[in-house]
């Protein structure tokens, strides 16, 4: 069993991220019903859930990707209630995305521009950098994520991994106060994975916070502060990875282990007396569409 | 004795040359041209021969009219035809098959004779050029031709370059219409039942139903249709409002005319190019650029439209050769563009295979040009696309 | 419904084609304005279209080169050619106008000429071998007559003649579109016509045997056999016909100052002159006195 290593976190109470009563629903699917919670400056916080527990919705609304119907969001001092119109919202939103730096699943370059031009791209339009600035931290940022030798590749020349880091380095290109990452690994290659949780380490260390929807269990143990839980649109559990991961403490938590332990940590599976056979027709169930996840009874959340 | 001879003789005289005036009460037909003649508006086809007469007092009887090319009587083909015209009449000697003059200066005389028995003659000559029968394909009109059709060529040209440029705009414009509309009037009610929200959402539904029903209208009728509309209904809607109203717009000639009926026809279908080509730039790219805090209008301008672009080049492209081909509905408003041009040198020597030839020859290598052109762009852009 | 939208584009580019029409021509020979001269002859300002011909100074007329000896296109240059090029430049010299000339479809003379009865658009004036009818009269205005045209059937060589009602009945005739030869057929009735964008496009159906007889006038059939077509006149022709020019309804100022311009023509030798430079030597610029009828007295009789 490992303790999370010790780290400079900042003021407890320096809050960067808090939500409030966050509602999403997609017309009649409720997705996230009713989500309350709090990051501080520095914190790494992973989330995990089936698919379709609103893990991803989540971090969508927190730059408003997905505009939230009820709630309040507060980033790094400003403040959006959800569901609002108008300029000053549209306002509000745009600097709520200034704050936020995200990496996608599918990488989401832009294809008809290289990776320098990806990475320089929205300094120029958004914060007004002119080409020279822009480019000098771009090569400093492409040398930070270990490709400096790609800075003239258009992204279908490069791999996966090194797609993903691009996209972090354009990501970090704008300043951002918090990442987030939603499901970064998801579409690579196993051998590809390991880059791309390297540099995210990398960042962790150095104090950036970040909100991470992963199911990469190593990489929660590692390096996150917290692990949440989530299903069925509310948050079932969270606390430090150890705890979550080893001592569940509710049978929803537990029983989504079961799927990811075996695959991801034989080892903490077996401590847990979790064997990978046992399981096969629970995987099934997982693997079930959004859909079919969001109308199972919410029987994990809390109080049942 | 002598005296007398010679009185008889004179009197013989007189009276020979008072005859023919006394039948005809005064008046012989008179020649006014022979054809074939140098100058004639088409070449001589040696088909037949035409005297041009003003008729005396004694009709022409044609069985006994004559004719001689280079002083030989040439034996006409059937009856020489007398046909009376507005003014005067013609008197049409059909020539035989085997007829066949020499190249170089013909001499004709044609020798008209009355009911009456009056002789006419009427000598002309003309320089023949040794063409029996016009060639299936006539390369020297090709070639006397040639400029000419060549010319319109320049105009189809003109039309297309102006048509594909205005159409890709207004199908632009017509794309972003079609895409306003996100969802039906239910689904955005149960999504967000919010009153305000629906005010909204009418407001993208005018540019949406503006796109829809400029593209329903302009791929739902005729391109032909279309052109002659726009050049005589304008004119015509002019006319009244001067007359009502006391303004007019300003009136667009042939040119224009098809200039506007293209764009908007062509522009109806591109909308639908340009749509699925937004369409087609993925979700992801707009996510990315919203996340990195572009606004909407840098989002399309700087990752949706140039991906957009590449995405509808190819369609673009072949509307364009398709265009060069539909330009040619403008010789309907006599536009004198490459078949208005073609035609009109059918008309002008009553041979259509020739001009057209050459007018289906100028479009065949517009187009090939044209299409060599877009297959390198494509592969250029192909390039491109590999690479980003 | 199509106007709406083509009514913008139109604008965009009728600003484009107006710019070409300011021309500052309109003077005469004598320094006197168009518009003076035509003051003197009418003894009062022009008004109407009148007055917008002569204050820009220019006629435009409509014509169809497709016609020969009245308008077709000079081998060597590309312009227009004939005797109805002749009489519309007389027309010019008479009035102190700049001709320029259209070469709309015959089909579409009439309506190009109401459609510019207020603004003078399209086409002024029909100088074209037009038929005076009655049928015509109700939609345009005629001139006095220029000249005299018979109505004659061409066959092809050797074939039986056609010159009586009888013989046309049952026949395939070819005929221009809107001619008062489809119109005669028309009240004939019984007979097989097939009308054609112009009289020509007919003659290569009848020299392959499609059609029994082309009804035209009689001295475009000569110049066919001329040309070397295989066809023979009929010899007596069914009617004659005044041709005049014609012009929008109700404009009694243009009406009055075209009639000067063929008095002017008539009484000076002008129009004789290129009648028989066009015509074989004849002056068809005369009515004809050889008992055949004129179309109207026909058409009467067909009708009654």
């Amino acid at each position: 069993m490992m303790a999370t290593e010790p780290r400079e976190t900042g003021a407890a109470d320096d809050v960067l991220v808090r939500v409030e009563g966050l509602h999403k629903s997609f017309g009649k699917l409720h997705v996230l019903k009713g989500v309350d919670f709090a990051v501080r400056r520095g914190e790494v916080v992973v989330v995990i859930g089936p698919s379709g527990s609103g893990k991803s919705t989540l971090l969508r609304c927190l730059n408003f990707l997905e505009e939230p119907q009820k709630g309040v969001i507060t980033i790094g001092g400003v403040s959006v209630t959800c569901g609002g119109r108008g300029k000053a919202h549209k306002r509000a939103v745009r600097d709520v995305r200034l704050k936020c730096g995200m990496v996608f699943q599918e990488f989401n370059l832009f294809p008809h521009k290289s990776v320098t031009e990806n990475v320089i791209e929205a300094p120029m339009l958004v914060k007004g950098l002119s080409k020279e600035a822009a480019t000098e931290r771009a090569f400093a940022l492409l040398a930070k994520v270990g490709l400096s030798d790609r800075a003239d590749y258009f992204p279908s020349q490069i791999s996966g991994g090194q797609k993903q880091r691009v996209a972090i380095a354009r990501a970090l290109a704008m300043d951002p106060e918090l990442m987030l990452f939603d499901e970064p690994t998801s579409a690579l290659d196993p051998e590809l994975i390991g880059e791309v949780l390297g540099v995210m380490k990398d960042l962790a260390q150095e104090g950036m916070t970040m909100i991470v929807v992963s199911h990469e269990m190593g990489f929660a143990r590692d390096v996150a502060d917290r692990v949440i839980f989530m299903d069925g649109g509310y948050f079932v559990e969270q606390g430090p990875p150890s705890e979550v991961f080893f001592h569940p403490r509710e049978d929803r938590t537990r029983q989504f282990l079961r799927h990811i332990l075996p695959e991801q940590e034989p080892e903490h599976a077996a401590e847990l007396g979790i064997t990978g056979e046992a399981e096969e027709g629970a995987s099934e169930e997982e693997a079930q569409g959004e859909e079919a996840a969001e109308e199972a009874p919410a029987g994990g959340s809390p109080g049942a | 004795m002598k005296k007398l001879v010679l009185t008889i003789l004179a009197l013989v005289l007189v009276l020979g040359a008072m005859a023919p005036a006394a039948s005809a009460a005064g008046k012989l037909p008179e020649v006014t041209q022979g054809s074939p003649y140098d100058g004639m508006a088409y070449e001589w086809g040696v088909t037949a021969v035409q005297v041009y007469y003003m008729p005396g007092s004694s009709p022409v009887d044609p069985l006994k009219c004559e004719l001689y090319v280079n002083g030989e009587r040439v034996t006409p083909l059937g009856d020489p035809v007398d046909s009376q015209l507005a003014q005067g009449a013609s008197l049409q000697f059909n020539l035989p098959e085997d007829f066949q003059p020499p190249k170089g200066e013909l001499e004709f005389r044609a020798v008209l004779v009355t009911k009456a028995g009056d002789e006419v003659s009427y000598d002309w000559t003309y320089t023949y050029g040794g063409q029996k029968r016009k060639p299936l394909i006539d390369f020297a009109l090709m070639r006397d031709w040639f400029t000419f059709i060549a010319q319109g060529a320049l105009v189809t040209i003109e039309l297309t370059v102006l048509s594909i440029l205005f159409a890709t705009l207004l199908a632009l414009l017509g794309a972003l219409g079609r895409l306003s509309k996100s969802t039906s009037a239910r689904e955005a009610w149960t999504k967000y039942r919010s009153w305000t929200y629906m005010v909204g959402w009418v407001g993208r539904m005018v540019p949406y139903g503006i796109a829809t029903f400029y593209t329903s209208l302009f791929r739902g009728t005729p391109l032909l249709l279309q052109i002659i509309f726009i050049y005589l209904a304008i004119p015509g809607f002019n006319n009244y409002a001067y007359g009502a109203w006391g303004f007019k717009i300003p009136e667009p000639g042939p040119f224009a005319s098809a200039a506007v009926a293209l764009s908007l026809n062509y522009g109806a279908y591109l909308t639908e190019v340009w749509r699925a080509g937004i369409q087609a730039v993925p979700k992801g790219q707009t996510e990315a650029a919203w996340a990195l805090g572009m606004t909407g209008m840098q989002t399309w301008r700087r990752i949706t439209l140039p991906q957009a672009f590449k995405i509808v080049i190819p369609a673009i492209g072949n509307d364009f050769i398709a265009l060069i081909k539909d330009t040619s509905l403008a010789s309907t408003i006599a536009l004198p563009e490459l078949l208005q041009k073609a035609r009109l040198v059918g008309g002008r020597t009553y041979d259509f295979l020739s001009p057209l030839l050459v007018a289906a020859a100028v479009y065949w290598a517009l187009t090939i040009f044209f299409s060599f052109w877009q297959a390198r762009l494509e592969r250029r852009l192909e390039r491109d696309t590999a690479r980003g | 419904m199509l106007l709406v939208p083509t009514v913008l584009l139109a604008l965009a580019f009728g600003l484009v084609a107006c710019g070409g029409d300011e021309g500052d021509e309109g003077g005469t020979a004598e320094g006197q304005t168009a518009a003076e001269k035509a003051a003197s002859i009418l003894g009062h300002e022009p008004a109407g279209l009148a007055k917008i011909i002569v204050d820009r100074g220019y006629l435009v007329v409509a014509n169809d080169p497709n016609y020969a000896p009245q308008s077709s296109i000079n081998k060597e240059t590309g312009e227009l050619e004939g005797f109805d090029v002749d009489v519309a430049k007389l027309v010019g010299e008479a009035l102190g106008l700049e001709i320029r000339f259209e070469n709309p479809k015959w089909d579409s003379v009439i309506p190009g000429l109401q459609a510019g009865a207020e603004t003078g658009s399209k086409w002024n004036v029909s100088i074209g071998s037009m038929t005076v009818t009655p049928d015509r009269a109700k939609a345009v205005d005629f001139t006095d007559p220029y000249y005299y045209a018979q109505g004659q059937m061409l066959v092809r060589q050797g074939s039986p003649k056609i010159t009586t009602i009888e013989e046309l009945k049952g026949k395939t005739i070819g005929v221009g579109a809107q001619t008062t030869y489809q119109y005669f057929l028309d009240a004939v009735g019984g007979v097989n016509i097939r009308s054609y964008d112009t009289d020509l496009d007919a003659f290569p159906v009848l020299e392959n045997g499609g059609l029994d007889g082309v009804m035209t006038a009689d001295l475009t059939a000569s110049e066919a056999i001329s040309s070397g077509k295989p066809f023979e006149l009929s010899g007596k022709p069914f009617y004659y016909e005044p041709l005049a020019f014609a012009i929008a309804k109700d404009q009694p100022d243009l009406l009055a100052l075209l009639n000067y311009s063929i008095k002017w023509m008539r009484d000076n030798g002008k129009l004789t002159e290129a009648s028989k430079k066009w015509y074989h030597g004849f002056d068809v610029t005369a009515e004809p006195a050889s008992g055949v009828p004129s179309y109207d007295e026909v058409m009467a009789q067909l009708q009654s």
